[in-house]
C-alpha cells in the first residue's frame, strides 16, 4: 500500500508536483488508481519523502486534494 | 518569395518549433490527460510545460492559462463567458472583427450595449479623455486591442488599465499583435483577460492560441465535453483550465507553441521589437520620398506600416508586389472601424510586417518594387 492524493486535474497535479520539486520534494503524477465512483475519472500525486511537509506545502499554496492509499 | 505578412501568421518558423511539431508527432502523440499510460503521461507533462512557460512569460498563472485555437477563440470566449444581460462595453476605433463582431452580435440578440472610443493617433491623452466620456454606470468591461493590425499603432494600454481600475471595470486586450513583441505583464497591466495568438510574434503553429485569466473572473463555458477529468459527472468541472478545454488538446500545435515561446525568451521581445521598428523607419525613410506613395504614422515606434499607392487600390498594389516576389497583405484586415479612423475606407492599405527574420536589404528591395509600382513600371 502506498499513500497518493486524488486530485481533481492533471494541469492543478502537474503545478502540485512542480512546486514539490521546487522545495526538493519528488513526486509523480499518474491516475487515480482507484477512481472515485460519484465523480470518474481523476489524478494523483504520489509522494516520495516527506509526505507530511508535502501535504503541508501543498495546503499552505491552495491546493485541493484528498489522501488515499493504492489498494 | 520575400515574405513580409507576419501580422496575418509569421513565416518562417524557427526550427526549434518544427522540431517540437515533429517530435510530438513522431514520439509522443497519445491524447495528453486522459489515459494512465506513460505516453499520455509525457504528453501531458509537455502540454503542461508549454502552459507554464506562457503564464510565466506573461506573468500569469499556469491553472489559469487556457489553451485556444487562436486569439479569435480567446476573445469569444472572453467576452460571451464573462459579459452579462445589461452590460456596457467599451471598446476602441482600431479593433478588428474578432471584437466587434462578437459585441456585434450580443447587442443584436439584446444582450449587451457597446461603444466605440475613438482613437487619435496624435494623442494619447484626447484617446484617454475618448474613452473616460463613454463610461456610465453599466459599464463593466474596456476591451481593447493593443496594438492596431492595421496601422500599427499602439494603445496607451498602462493609461487605460488605470481608468479601468479607477472605475471599478473588467480590463481585457487583444494581443493579436502584440504578445512576443511588446512586454506584456497580466499583473502590471491589471488585465483580467490577455487574448492572444500562438502563431503571430509567438512563432508557434496555426491553430494555436490562449486565454490568461485574472483571479477576478472566470468566463461561462462556451462548449462542454470531456476534459479528462470527473467524468462521471453531467456537469462540466468547475475548475480552470479544464472548465474551458473540452476535447482533445492540439498536442502538437502546442508543444510548437512552447518551443515558440522559449525561441522569444532567447532573443527577447524588447529586442525582436527594436529590430522590426528599424526595418519599419528604414523603409518609412525610403517611401517618403517616393512620389506617390502614402504611409500611415503611428503614434510612437510600430512594427508595421500601413501604406497605399496614389491612383491605385490596395490590392492591386498587393498583386503587383506579389508578382515582384513580395508577400503582404493589401485590403481591409478585417478591421473596418480602423480604416474609418485613419481614413482609409475607400481604398484600404497595404500592409507590410516584418519579423526576427526580415532583413534591411529585403526592406531596401521592397522600397525599390514600390517606387517601380508607383511609377508605373510594373503594371
Amino acid at each position: 500500500m502506498q499513500d497518493y492524493l486524488k486530485m481533481d486535474s492533471v494541469t492543478a497535479a502537474q503545478s502540485a508536483k512542480r512546486l514539490l520539486q521546487r522545495h526538493a520534494i519528488r513526486a509523480a503524477v499518474r491516475r487515480d488508481p482507484q477512481p472515485d465512483r460519484r465523480r470518474g475519472c481523476g489524478f494523483a500525486l504520489f509522494l516520495f519523502g516527506d509526505t507530511a511537509s508535502a501535504e503541508e506545502l501543498l495546503r499552505v499554496h491552495g491546493f485541493s486534494f484528498e489522501r488515499a492509499q493504492t489498494p | 518569395m520575400i515574405y513580409f505578412d507576419n501580422a496575418a501568421t509569421t513565416f518562417p518558423k524557427p526550427d526549434c518549433v518544427h522540431c517540437a511539431v515533429m517530435d510530438s508527432l513522431r514520439c509522443f502523440a497519445a491524447n495528453p490527460g486522459r489515459a494512465g499510460h506513460r505516453l499520455s503521461a509525457r504528453a501531458a507533462e509537455h502540454v503542461f510545460e508549454a502552459r507554464e512557460s506562457l503564464a510565466s512569460f506573461f506573468g500569469g498563472k499556469t491553472e489559469r492559462t487556457v489553451f485556444m485555437l487562436n486569439c479569435t477563440h480567446a476573445i469569444n470566449f472572453a467576452l460571451k463567458g464573462v459579459l452579462r444581460q445589461g452590460d456596457h462595453v467599451i471598446i476602441s476605433s482600431l479593433e478588428h472583427n474578432a471584437v466587434l463582431r462578437p459585441l456585434e452580435a450580443m447587442k443584436e440578440a439584446g444582450t449587451i450595449t457597446f461603444d466605440v472610443a475613438r482613437v487619435e493617433p496624435q494623442s494619447e491623452r484626447q484617446t484617454l479623455e475618448n474613452v473616460r466620456s463613454l463610461i456610465r454606470p453599466e459599464t463593466r468591461l474596456l476591451f481593447m486591442t493593443h496594438v492596431s493590425n492595421v496601422f500599427g499603432t499602439v494603445l496607451p494600454v498602462t493609461a487605460l488599465s488605470a481608468l479601468a481600475q479607477k472605475h471599478g471595470l473588467l480590463f481585457g486586450l487583444d494581443a493579436a499583435q502584440s504578445a512576443g513583441v511588446y512586454d506584456l505583464d497580466m499583473e502590471t497591466l491589471g488585465l483580467d483577460f490577455l487574448c492572444l495568438p500562438g502563431h503571430k510574434g509567438l512563432y508557434g503553429p496555426m491553430g494555436t492560441g490562449a486565454l490568461l485569466l485574472s483571479d477576478r473572473v472566470t468566463p461561462r463555458t462556451l462548449i462542454e465535453g470531456g476534459t479528462g477529468s470527473l467524468s462521471l459527472q453531467r456537469k462540466q468541472p468547475a475548475f480552470l483550465p479544464d472548465a474551458l478545454e473540452s476535447g482533445t488538446l492540439n498536442l502538437s500545435g502546442i508543444c510548437g507553441l512552447g518551443a515558440g515561446v522559449s525561441f522569444v525568451r532567447r532573443i527577447g521581445a524588447a529586442a525582436i521589437r527594436s529590430h522590426e521598428e528599424a526595418l519599419i523607419r528604414l523603409l518609412r525613410e525610403d517611401l517618403s520620398v517616393i512620389p506617390g506613395v502614402e504611409t500611415f504614422e503611428q503614434m510612437a515606434g510600430g512594427t508595421l506600416l500601413s501604406l497605399r499607392v496614389a491612383g491605385q487600390a490596395a490590392e492591386e498594389t498587393g498583386r503587383l508586389l506579389d508578382r515582384c516576389g513580395f508577400a503582404v497583405r493589401a485590403g481591409y484586415h478585417c478591421a473596418a472601424l480602423a480604416h474609418t479612423t485613419y481614413g482609409t475606407a475607400d481604398t484600404g492599405t497595404v500592409r507590410v510586417s516584418p519579423s526576427v527574420f526580415s532583413t534591411k536589404n529585403q526592406i531596401k528591395n521592397l522600397s525599390f518594387s514600390l517606387n517601380q509600382i508607383a511609377l508605373r513600371k510594373i503594371i
